[in-house]
């Protein structure tokens, strides 16, 4: 049994204390032409971790992103299903057993996976102005270069943009509630008609209120603040908790994801439900889902605004066809297919005023949103990500100041 | 000792399919929960464990796990014993037979998404008694999923592992002649009741022993149906623990191990307590 113990010890410890080392890559993207980079990429298989539950997503990927890379670049590029925590937890694995030829080479990432990436050096770069298509793309918008308030520093493509946006029902809620005043009487007068979710979705409502009660978003920028979390937080929680008796369940119960409020507002159990992206109202209308007299809105606080990015992990074992794969999917012509409300309707990434007069042409052309709001509205009203901490401690002091009090 | 050696081939398979990698996992769940590996460790400490061993939300988990299990397995064992008794030898041939083993066709998963469905106060049921003019609106549907006493968990792991239960008994039953046992227990004298009661119900019982207990362990470590059905709070033990290894907040995840590793010593607890007396009906 000694020798036993002993033996388990030796493995543990040798899995255990097998320390990463910083790998760097073979190649230096700074020094490579680009062709030498595409060259090198030629008949590559690209492996992308993205979240694969958007049809609409799927079928501009199947259907126009990897034909054309194999077509244009010989590159096959593999789809695998994973989000967020998923692909944190691939890298940290990777990272844990000091693994150099990742399994992964492309991930669709937002702010909150770009902060845990960048808290564990996952990631590769910094890359991206050397992307010939970066051209199009203003890298000195607030909503690019912060992600999450986190400068990206040439470590993600941006790839598409997204607003936070409230839908409810028209023909069941006459006054549309904006302001926490107006959801308060809406509340009221309408109870167990809302819910939030305890998922990325609910916590960029908390956010939003947060925000409207810090008076804009001008006064939580930046690094967390600590003293202004603690002056206003408190205010929230106990605005939520003087209403959640009105709340769906008598609030004594939150949904986990966004997902089940999404079918309640379908099944019209609930008022209202919640979308980053401003074409999901279309689709889920589209779907059947929706009403027809949905109808998407802003809260007082602005539509918190973020970009989602490709990252490449710092252990990528395709790094070159992960560089040309980026620099397709940010083309213009990628990015105008992209757009296309009938193919995916996700927000584009690129500065309209550096496009050719053709390409903007076309962007004018495309069909335009039934039910979601016109994009010079939420450009007009979106605001940044407030820092991570924030959304952290958002998440812990829900469960114990509002979850877990009567 | 001479016993280990002369079955040596199943050993080697036990330990290298089963024990080993277990406690390998066991062994870096407890070193990461102390901080000593983990991308983001910061060398020995016990803050994790101090922080689990404080929480409410972790005795809370436990609490609620153990006793929603106790009840559900209380029910399961209750019903299935009443049903094979009152249907007795129908479970085994004809339409029932078949109509047992329609459950065991459904994954967690999907159990938990059609019992949502179905007991929501939007779901079939509510409408149904919405048409019916029973309720006079959704929201006076009784609270059936996402309530106070777990009833949508209890009647989705009910639906999930009466069948099993049913078919056990059924099996026991047969393979232990309980019909010839309960002539003779009538030939000496012994009326309905007392058959029930003396003969097949303890019959039952002492047989699926073993099985009661791993189906209770299995339903503590249940992950779906508390993540659907169930309340934001108090969570199941599983849902606890993948929250706190998968949130925005990458420190937690020691706590995460923590919690694991409590869990599989409340396992190899139970296990050892109450299975190691009663070997012989393990293997027999």
């Amino acid at each position: 049994m000694k020798t036993f113990t002993t033996i388990l010890l030796i493995i543990v410890t040798t899995i255990a204390c097998n320390n990463p080392k910083p790998t760097s890559a073979t190649f230096n993207i700074a020094t490579t032409p680009w062709q030498r980079v595409v060259d090198k990429a030629k008949g590559s298989t690209v492996t992308m971790c993205m979240y694969t539950g958007s049809p609409k997503a799927n079928k501009y990927m199947q259907q126009y992103v990897i034909p054309n890379l194999q077509k244009e670049y010989n590159i096959t590029l593999k789809i695998v299903s994973g989000q967020g925590k998923e692909i944190v937890n691939n890298i940290m694995a990777e990272k844990e057993s000091n693994s150099t030829k990742g399994q992964i080479d492309l991930c669709w990432i937002n702010g909150e996976t770009f902060f845990q990436l960048q808290q564990i050096k996952g990631l590769y770069g910094p890359y991206t102005t050397y992307l010939p298509n970066s051209k199009y793309i203003d890298y000195n918008d607030p909503i690019i270069k912060y992600d999450f308030q986190y400068e990206v520093k040439g470590y993600e493509t941006p790839w598409s943009k997204a607003s936070f946006i409230v839908i409810t029902d028209s023909a069941k809620v006459k006054k549309i509630p904006v302001t926490m005043q107006d959801f308060e009487q809406y509340w009221q007068q309408y109870p167990n008609t809302f819910t939030l979710s305890l998922d990325f979705m609910g916590l960029t409502l908390l956010k939003s209120w947060l925000v409207e009660l810090a008076g804009g978003v001008a006064n939580l920028d930046g690094p967390f603040d600590e003293a202004k979390y603690n002056k206003y937080a408190p205010q929230l929680w106990a605005f939520i908790n003087k209403n959640k008796k009105y709340f769906w369940k008598n609030g004594e119960t939150f949904p986990a994801s966004n997902v089940t409020i999404s079918q309640m507002f379908g099944s019209g159990e609930v008022n209202f439900t919640f979308a980053f992206g401003n074409s999901d109202i279309d689709d889920k209308v589209g779907e059947g889902l929706y009403p027809y007299t949905a109808k998407g809105y802003i809260l007082q606080a602005g539509s918190i605004h973020n970009t989602n990015y490709l990252g490449i992990p710092y252990n990528a074992t395709h790094i070159e066809g992960a560089l040309v794969v980026s620099n397709y999917l940010i083309s213009p012509t990628a990015q105008l297919e992209k757009s296309n409300i009938n193919t995916w309707g996700s927000g584009l990434v690129l500065n309209y005023e550096y496009l050719t007069k053709a390409d903007q042409l076309a962007y004018n052309n495309l069909p335009k949103l039934k039910y979601g709001l016109p994009d010079s509205e939420i450009k007009q009203k979106s605001i940044k990500e407030t820092h991570p901490r924030y959304m952290i401690k958002v998440d812990e002091d829900f469960r114990k100041y509002v979850i877990g009090t009567k | 000792m001479r016993f280990l050696f002369k079955n040596t081939t199943p050993l080697i398979l036990l330990l290298a399919f089963a024990v080993i990698p277990l406690l390998l996992g066991m062994a870096y769940a407890l070193l990461y929960s102390l901080g000593m590996v983990g991308v983001l460790h910061d060398g020995f400490t016990l803050t994790h464990w101090i922080a689990v061993c404080t929480s409410t939300d972790v005795l809370l988990a436990f609490t609620y796990t153990i006793a929603i299990s106790l009840v559900s397995i209380l029910i399961c064992v209750t019903l299935a014993a009443g049903i094979t008794v009152l249907l007795g030898s129908t479970l085994r041939k004809g339409l029932t037979s078949y109509v047992v083993y329609i459950p065991l066709a459904f994954p967690g998963l999907v159990a938990a998404f059609f019992f949502f469905q179905f007991l929501s106060n939007s779901g079939l049921l509510s409408r149904l008694a919405y048409q019916v003019g029973i309720i006079s609106s959704i929201n006076s549907f009784p609270n059936l999923v996402n309530d106070k006493y777990g009833i949508g968990i209890l009647i989705a792991q009910l639906f999930l592992s009466l069948p099993i239960f049913i078919l056990l008994n059924v099996s026991i039953l047969h393979n232990e002649n309980a019909h010839a046992l309960k002539v003779l227990a009538q030939s000496l004298g012994a009326n309905k009741w007392q058959v029930l009661t003396k003969v097949t119900l303890p019959l039952l019982l002492r047989k699926s022993k073993p099985t009661i207990l791993l189906s209770f362990i299995f339903k503590l470590g249940m992950y779906e149906l508390p993540l659907l059905l169930g309340r934001s709070s108090p969570e199941a033990i599983s849902v606890l623990t993948v929250r706190k290894m998968q949130r925005f907040n990458l420190l937690d995840i020691p706590q995460g191990y923590a919690i694991a590793v409590l869990y599989a010593i409340l396992v190899f607890v139970l296990v050892t307590i109450v299975v190691k007396p009663n070997n012989n009906n393990v293997h027999g």
